[in-house]
């Protein structure tokens, strides 16, 4: 492709050339003729004709031609003229301007060649070519540039250079000589490589020639740099790097190496601002060594100052560089030093208040457990589909207690850290930590501290959890026993139901289910959701409770609930059973046998006989009676006073006459005293029929 | 088409490459017929004395511009011409320009593109892509100027260079 276009510019510029060639047609000789006949016609050319008509040339050319010829003639036949550049000059003017420029020069010594232009009217090229090209052939002159020098100039100015630069003590800009000396910049470089190659030159050059910033070095600076470098050590046992600076030095080691002797610079110590001798740095090395092993820091820059050298800023890392390099378990916070025991120290200082802290941070994962609680439960449900209850067995126990563990083993994981500013706190409350290290040693500790506190909080965890794991096991083992204890009871009343008349049958029937029945689901409630006090609920809060409750222990609390209103208790023992179950609520439940009821029938008695003997209201111990006389019988009923009178016009067939004649009599004062609170007699009456009536059971 | 405009067309050579200069490959290949023919072309005028523009181009070769010129009564009139390729070329003719006669002439659309006559749109159209630059000088700007110039003289509306 690029040869195409190679080809295209090709085509391009033979298309310029020929188009720019001349044109090939010419005028003939004829037509040229005729031209110029009708230009002279019209007097627009002025031409002169040779005698023969041929030729004709303008007058302007004919002139030019005429004086070439004759001015060549005139110098080849005269020598006191001569052509320069086109220009005929006589010699004697030339002569003249030589004289007049020899003048000028020694007067002046330079002179640059515009002025003389300008000053005798002649162009740069022929002044050149008149005068300057002879001129340095006599040897007293120097061209260079744009002006003319005679040699004594140059040379009385190479000699001002020359004591210029003896007498310079300290480092100098070559611009500044240059200038000292009033020479343009190649005459002066020309002057100094005269007096350089002569040996001349007391010093040396630093620099490039060309640069604005080189520099002319004297000998004699060097010795008197090292003369007061020394006068300086011996006076006051150190040198500060500004003093060096000071006198032009920029770099100082190289300074201070030739001011002294190899041994003697071997031992010098070099810092950041000052040169101090080794055995002074290692006094002081020591010093910072020793109040370090002392109070576990210590703060160089204030060492330092106390020193009686003048130490800056600066010095204070070489100072802790050399300490670190001999104990890497230094921790630097610039500029103090701390080892790790004061870290240690300063993570005991805080164990109490960690202690708090971890305590809080308990509290804190407690109050967000409570507010979470229910939803633990159901996830639970979720989690394991329901199933799972039974893997838990015993120790597990509730199914809300698991997950609320998980939970708080989340809480303590990696999400908890402390804030600095708190451990900076803590820390100078503690007082054990220099103010100025609080800071460094706050972040180096506060991974250790934060650690610390999950430790501890997941202790204080994992003890609650053992503590609430215990009494999570105590309390199914409490339910069990309730659970067993009120159905046990329940089974013995249903039992003595069946002994009872159909009349009042039905009504004990029902105040056992608003009872006893009642009062074991309130309980199988209670624990299912771990909600305590189920029996002073409102209908309506029971029913949120019930609601929240995993379905398959909800359905079995409700057939429960369902099963108290209904005409027999056989519902009730199947959702009791139901609800018990390992895969609702596991708790073992027995159903007693015909030796254990009975047995605990007389124990019903015997309890029975007992409250007679102790009740002090008369209502009460009747009430006792007429029970303990059916339990007496095998019969055990679970009644309130308001069946009295039925169960003892009952009795009647059951017991002797007197004890029911007695009976009918307490009874019927009973209901007396109840119309009648404030009768006295009435009362007293009463009593002495209960008492009567004690005697009368105690007897047998 | 007058006999001097015929064998003018005959001289110049025709091209072959049909591509625009937007065709990346082939307008190279285009671009040194063109100049191939105006060299021809040019010789041709220098030989028979009868050399009447000068025109260079861009480095893409999609812009021309130049000098025209010529005689009336023995006095040269000279104008700056250009014209750029259009995008559609060869198909679409160059619109060839001389901003100087803008609003001096009826034959020139706005912008001093000339207005060519009737005959040279279908002859162009006929010889696709034969006919380039050197011919649309031959066949479009040539005619053009002997019968413009004249007329713009007489009616004093330019004068000579």
């Amino acid at each position: 492709m690029s040869s195409a276009w190679d080809e295209i510019k090709r085509l391009a510029s033979d298309l310029q050339r020929v188009q720019l060639s001349a044109a090939a047609k010419k005028l003939s000789e004829a037509n040229c003729v005729e031209v110029i006949s009708k230009l002279i016609e019209r007097q627009l050319i002025d031409v002169v004709f040779t005698r023969d008509g041929t030729t004709y040339i303008t007058r302007k050319h004919l002139c030019t031609e005429y004086v070439i010829a004759a001015t060549k003639t005139i110098i080849a036949e005269d020598d006191e003229f001569l052509i320069s550049a086109g220009e005929l000059f006589a010699r004697d003017y030339v002569h003249k301007l030589q004289m007049d420029l020899r003048v000028l020069l020694s007067e002046e010594g330079v002179r640059s060649i515009a002025s003389l232009c300008r000053d005798w009217s002649l162009s740069t090229e022929l002044l050149r070519s008149l005068l300057l090209d002879r001129l340095q052939e006599g040897g007293e002159f120097t061209v260079d540039g744009e002006n003319i020098y005679t040699l004594d100039f140059l040379e009385a100015h190479k000699f001002i250079l020359r004591a210029v630069l003896c007498a310079i003590t300290k480092a100098t800009l070559l611009s500044h000589i240059q200038q000292r000396v009033s020479l343009p910049t190649n005459r002066f470089f020309a002057a100094l490589d005269d007096l350089l190659s002569s040996g001349e030159v007391p010093g040396k050059i630093v620099g490039s020639r060309t640069s604005a910033s080189a520099i002319y070095i004297p000998n004699l600076h060097g010795e008197l740099v090292n003369a007061a470098i020394r006068r300086m050590f011996a006076q006051n046992e150190y040198i500060l790097f500004s003093d060096l600076k000071k006198m032009g030095l920029s770099d100082v080691k190289a300074a201070v190496k030739s001011a002294f002797a190899k041994e003697e610079f071997g031992q010098l110590r070099f810092l950041g601002s000052i040169v101090v001798p080794e055995e002074v740095f290692d006094t002081q090395m020591s010093a910072l060594k020793d109040e370090l092993a002392q109070n576990c820091f210590v703060d160089v820059s204030a060492e330092l100052s106390k020193s009686s050298l003048p130490f800056e800023a600066e010095d204070e890392s070489f100072f802790i560089e050399a300490i670190t390099a001999g104990d890497k378990d230094l921790l630097v916070s610039e500029p103090r030093l701390y080892t790790s025991e004061l870290l240690a120290k300063a993570v005991d200082s805080l164990s109490e208040k960690l202690d708090q802290r971890a305590g809080e941070e308990m509290d804190k994962m407690d109050q967000k457990k409570k507010k979470t609680a229910p939803k633990p439960a159901e996830k639970d449900e979720w989690d394991e589909g329901g199933k799972g209850k039974g893997k838990k067995g015993k120790g597990g126990g509730a199914k809300g207690r698991g997950n609320a563990k998980k939970d708080e083993d989340d809480n303590t994981g990696s999400g908890f850290s402390l804030d600095v500013d708190e451990v900076e706190g803590w820390l100078r409350s503690s007082e054990r930590v220099p103010e100025e290290l609080i800071q460094s040693i706050a972040e180096q500790i506060i991974d250790k501290v934060s650690q610390s506190i999950r430790d501890r909080v997941a202790r204080l965890v994992a003890t609650q959890a053992v503590s609430s794991a215990q009494s999570n096991k105590r309390s199914h083992q409490q339910m069990e026993q309730q659970l067993n204890q009120l159905y046990a009871n329940i089974s013995l009343f249903e039992t003595g139901l069946e002994k009872i008349p159909d009349n009042i049958r039905d009504d004990l029937r029902a105040y056992l289910q608003k009872t006893l029945c009642t009062e074991l689901a309130h309980a199988l409630l209670g624990f299912a959701s771990d909600t305590g006090n189920v029996g002073q609920m409102k209908e309506k809060q029971r029913e949120e409770t019930i609601e929240a409750l995993p379905s398959r222990i909800k359905d079995a609390i409700v057939a429960l609930y369902a099963s108290l209103r209904e005409d027999d208790l056989q519902n009730f023992n199947n959702a009791l059973f139901d609800l018990c179950a390992p895969s609702v609520l596991q708790l073992g439940i027995k159903n007693p046998d015909k030796k254990t009821r009975e047995e605990l029938t007389n124990v019903y008695a015997t309890q029975l006989l007992a409250q007679v003997n102790e009740q002090s209201d008369p209502a009460a111990a009747l009430l006792s009676s007429v029970l303990y006389l059916y339990a007496k019988d095998g019969i055990a009923v679970h009644a309130s006073g308001k069946f009295v009178a039925q169960l003892v016009s009952h009795l009647a067939t059951l017991i002797d006459v007197e004890i029911y004649d007695l009976l009918l009599s307490a009874q019927k004062l009973v209901v007396a005293s109840f119309k009648n609170k404030g009768d006295v007699e009435l009362k007293e009456q009463l009593d002495q029929q209960i008492q009567a009536l004690r005697q009368r059971l105690t007897q047998g | 088409m007058d006999d001097s405009a015929k064998s003018q067309l005959k001289s110049i050579p025709l091209l072959k490459t049909k591509a625009g200069p937007r065709d990346e490959a082939l307008w190279p290949k285009r671009l040194q017929e063109e100049l191939e023919a105006l060299i021809a072309f040019v010789t041709m005028n220098k030989e028979n004395d009868k050399d009447w523009f000068h025109i260079e181009c861009s480095d893409r070769g999609d812009r021309w511009y130049g000098k025209c010129w010529t005689f009336y009564n023995n006095v040269k009139y000279e104008f700056a011409v250009e014209f750029d390729i259009p995008i559609t070329y060869p198909t679409t003719a160059p619109e060839i320009s001389l901003p100087e006669l803008d609003g001096k002439t009826a034959k020139m659309y706005r912008g001093g593109k000339i207005c060519l006559s009737e005959h040279f749109k279908p002859l162009w159209a006929r010889n696709v892509p034969k006919f380039g630059i050197a011919q649309a000088f031959a066949l479009g700007l040539g005619p053009w100027l002997s019968v413009e110039i004249p007329d713009l003289v007489e009616k004093g509306l330019i004068t000579p260079a």
